[in-house]
């Protein structure tokens, strides 16, 4: 599941600056946003030559748990949207693989990348073999949270959490969008949520927007959910200094926004995209950044990341890392 | 982030009363108008005498049509201009121009039932509720009152939409439909919500029976427009550096000014939220139209994406 | 307070003292069990000349306290307000009762008038365990030690809880009781 070198030059590396800090970093979603090498972005599903292992992989968790993909009553109008949004755009961003027909109130949908055709009536339940938003989870890559616009407020009401970074679906379900973000040290005080909290009141379906957001995971897991903590996190604690290369990665979440013009939901899909510290130095830029990112980083912050434990050898790696780069370079 | 608007065909108007008109708009080439929920409208550009017009008008069709938007129009003549140059330029056959729908009075889906009362033209937002609340088998009454019977607009659509859940009454002053209220507000069960659009006593009306009969804010909704239609006026800036004066015409921003001159200002998200084009100034009284800037930066910058002017000259520095 | 995190925004549940709510026009109030609070809050509805429905574990358990308001509210009218004293525990389970009935914030008012202990939702075997007065406690369900975690859901009426040593076994916070 190692990245290509075509994936990795598509990477959504995040930083733009040697300092990181909290930001309404939001931005129009339908540009390919530079990353020094061969660009990323300008679709909201991102189908990728991880796709087979991934779904595979969401397959899995959810046979194993349920309950990290639930839908409110309330919701089902919204996820249909989510079925007509996701059809649509994966039938013209990829031809070749996804195709959508409508004929007489009727969608043919093919995924040949799965194998699949199935035809169904939108907004018809049982003319779909499962409930319409999990039959659609199991088609794409991204994580979805549906967020129903109640009020001056977002609920998320639905949603799906497989490869999340270390929150529980399960129990922030029915929380609204400040409450969810609630545990985020120092965001509130920047005002980061409010504003993003406002922006997202005023989202106009067709203009989607997007953000990335970041942290590290040793060994490449996508699954990191709080559910599974007893897995993953005895990982952070073993990892050595020698192993940061093949096992330590950057963790990107590209997030998208999109108001879904049936429901008036806003739809939250995350993107997760893991690269190994080995990969990520392919690109001296990113290494060297990454390592001033990291040292700068406020205490606060590494521990709120989980980056407590390994973060100063990690500098210390990147550091002879670059100096080699350099050498070399030079 | 500017919005991209929809041409469309005016393929039908009907007089649905002495004063209200209803256009259907069809799309151009066959391609299906984009889906919209309940109670979205659409800012139409109406053609005026001397300029464009941009007025919100709900959306009165089924949400599930997509190959036509049926708009409600009240003529009032003492009013923008919008409504009278929508009865008296907009033609049978006519393309005009619309923006995307957009929602301001979406209906509560979590609510397990509906109370929905209009007042005269503000019925027109209940037809696509009708439609979408039947179709989702959530329980609901609609209380409709007017005028006169002439004055009863889009009764064919409500009826055939909300078969069994349509109420009407015929009122001057608001007293018939009161006395309707409220035996219906005193007697539903938890998990019902009221939304009411109508002229603005008769909505202070009803409300306030609702708060008299026990019901909490939350359950309360009414519809409010687009707050973002403030009237933009022409203004000008002066650049600080190069003492260079920039006009800024109504249909642009100053970012967009700037843009036009060649003036990069970083920006993200083009509404007055993200913080990025703040930018100094050094002269003038802004019109702050952002949610970024903090009170205490109101005399020395401004968001340009969405700011104009108040008090000139307005000095940038740049 | 760990990480420095805004108060002002965090989910943990905001209560204050009952108050008699005059806008409301029926009445239902959970003790568990009854106290000065709820006596005086009673008189003033009295006073006021309201009826009030009372429900409290005098007379039966938490169980069927719960129960009967899960009925009464499946039946109840909008105009109804409801209010809730106790320890924690019974106050947050009561309220998510009454949320997933469809009772809104500005129906419910909410007093921890006795214990603070907290009911804690683990998130590895999702067993909700009653009365945690410590800061790392263990798991009724999977007998996992968890800390305690400042964030709250109202669906389950519980806090958050993870495993504790979960990095490094063995590795634990020294509990401190923080919910006497």
């Amino acid at each position: 599941m190692a990245n290509s070198p075509d994936a990795i030059a598509h990477f959504p590396f995040p930083f733009d600056q040697d300092t990181y800090m909290y930001s309404t970093n939001v931005e129009p979603a339908d540009q390919v946003r530079d990353n020094g090498m061969a660009g990323w972005g300008g679709r909201v599903y991102d189908v990728c030559e991880h796709y087979r292992d991934e779904i595979a992989l969401r397959n899995e968790i959810l046979a194993r748990d349920p309950l990290r993909c639930q839908v409110l009553p309330h919701m089902r109008e919204a996820a249909w949207d989510v079925v007509e949004h996701a059809t649509t755009s994966m039938a013209t961003d990829y031809p070749d693989w996804f195709s959508r027909e409508e004929r007489g109130g009727e969608v043919r949908w093919t995924n040949r990348l799965l194998d699949l055709e199935q035809v169904f009536t939108p907004g018809v339940e049982d003319t779909l073999p499962e409930e319409p938003f999990h039959w659609m989870m199991r088609q794409v890559q991204e994580d979805i949270e549906l967020l129903d616009h109640r009020g001056d407020a977002l609920y998320v009401d639905a949603g799906i959490l497989t490869f999340g970074a270390d929150w529980s679906l399960d129990f922030d379900l029915g929380m609204s969008f400040l409450e969810i973000h609630g545990p985020v040290p120092r965001a509130h005080e920047l005002g980061v949520f409010q504003r993003a909290h406002t922006f997202l009141l005023g989202l106009r379906a067709g203009q989607n927007f997007r953000r990335t957001n970041w942290t590290m995971t040793v060994g490449r897991r996508l699954d990191t959910v709080t559910e599974v903590y007893p897995e993953w996190g005895p990982d952070r604690a073993s990892l050595t200094y020698d192993e940061i290369g093949p096992r330590l990665h950057l963790r990107v979440e590209v997030q998208h926004f999109v108001r879904l013009p049936r429901s008036n939901a806003v739809m939250f899909p995350i993107r997760t995209y893991l690269i190994s510290l080995d990969e990520l130095c392919t690109v001296p830029a990113w290494s060297m950044r990454l390592e001033r990112v990291l040292a700068s980083l406020p205490d606060d912050l590494t521990d709120y990341k989980g980056l407590a434990r390994y973060r100063d050898m990690t500098v210390q790696w990147l550091a002879e890392r670059n100096a080699t780069l350099g050498a070399t370079a030079a | 982030m500017a919005v991209t608007t929809i041409k469309v065909r005016v393929a039908e108007i009907t007089e649905l009363t002495p004063e209200i008109r209803a256009f259907d708009l069809v799309p151009l080439n066959g391609t299906p108008l984009p889906p919209f929920s309940p109670g979205s409208h659409v800012v139409v550009h109406v053609p005026g005498e001397d300029r464009v017009r941009k007025n919100p008008y709900s959306l009165a069709s089924s949400p599930w049509e997509q190959d036509r938007y049926r708009i409600a129009v009240r003529r009032i003549d003492e009013g923008r201009g919008g409504s009278v140059g929508m009865h008296e330029r907009v033609r049978w056959g006519d393309v005009i121009e619309i923006e995307p729908p957009h929602n301001l009075f979406a209906p509560d889906r979590a609510a397990t039932r509906h109370v929905l009362v209009a007042g005269g033209i503000g019925v027109t937002p209940f037809v696509a509720y009708a439609h979408a609340l039947a179709r989702d088998g959530v329980p609901f009454e609609l209380h409709y009152a007017f005028r006169g019977p002439e004055h009863a607009a889009l009764l064919d659509d409500l009826a055939a939409a909300s078969p069994g859940a349509l109420s009407t009454y015929v009122d001057d002053d608001g007293t018939a439909v009161l006395a309707g209220l409220r035996e219906r507000l005193a007697g539903q069960p938890l998990g019902t919500h009221l939304s009411v659009c109508g002229p603005a006593p008769m909505m202070d009306a009803v409300l306030g029976l609702a708060r008299e009969l026990g019901w909490p804010e939350s359950r309360l909704h009414l519809e409010r427009f687009a707050l973002d239609e403030a009237p933009r006026l022409p203004f000008s800036v002066r650049l600080a550096s190069t003492d260079e004066v920039i006009e800024v015409p109504a249909e642009l921003t100053l970012l967009e000014a700037l843009e036009d001159r060649g003036i990069e200002i970083p920006y993200l998200c083009r509404q007055g939220i993200c913080g990025e084009c703040r930018t100094p100034i050094v002269d003038g009284t802004p019109d702050h139209r952002d949610i970024f800037l903090p009170a205490e930066e109101h005399g020395s910058a401004l968001m340009p994406c969405v700011s104009r002017c108040a008090r000139g000259p307005l000095v940038l520095d740049l | 307070m760990p990480y420095g995190v805004s108060m002002e925004h965090t989910t943990l549940p905001k209560d204050g003292s009952l108050t008699f709510d005059p806008s409301g026009v029926r009445h239902v109030v959970v003790a568990g069990p009854l106290g000065p609070e709820v006596e005086q809050l009673l008189a003033d509805a009295r006073s006021a000349g309201r009826d009030v429905t009372l429900l409290h574990t005098g007379t039966a358990g938490t169980a069927a306290v719960l129960d009967k308001l899960g009925t009464l509210l499946a039946e109840a009218q909008v105009g109804v307000r409801v209010y809730l004293a106790g320890d924690d525990g019974f106050v947050r389970a009561t309220a998510a009762v009454a949320h997933a009935a469809g009772i809104l914030d500005d129906e419910l008012q909410t007093a921890v008038t006795a214990s603070a202990a907290r009911r804690v939702w683990c998130s590895h075997c999702r067993t909700v365990t009653e009365d945690v007065t410590t800061t790392v406690a263990p798991c009724a369900g999977c007998g996992r030690t968890l800390e305690v975690f400042h964030h709250f859901s109202r669906r389950h009426g519980a806090y958050l809880g993870f495993q504790a040593d979960a990095e490094a076994p063995g590795e634990l916070p020294e509990p401190e009781v923080a919910w006497p």
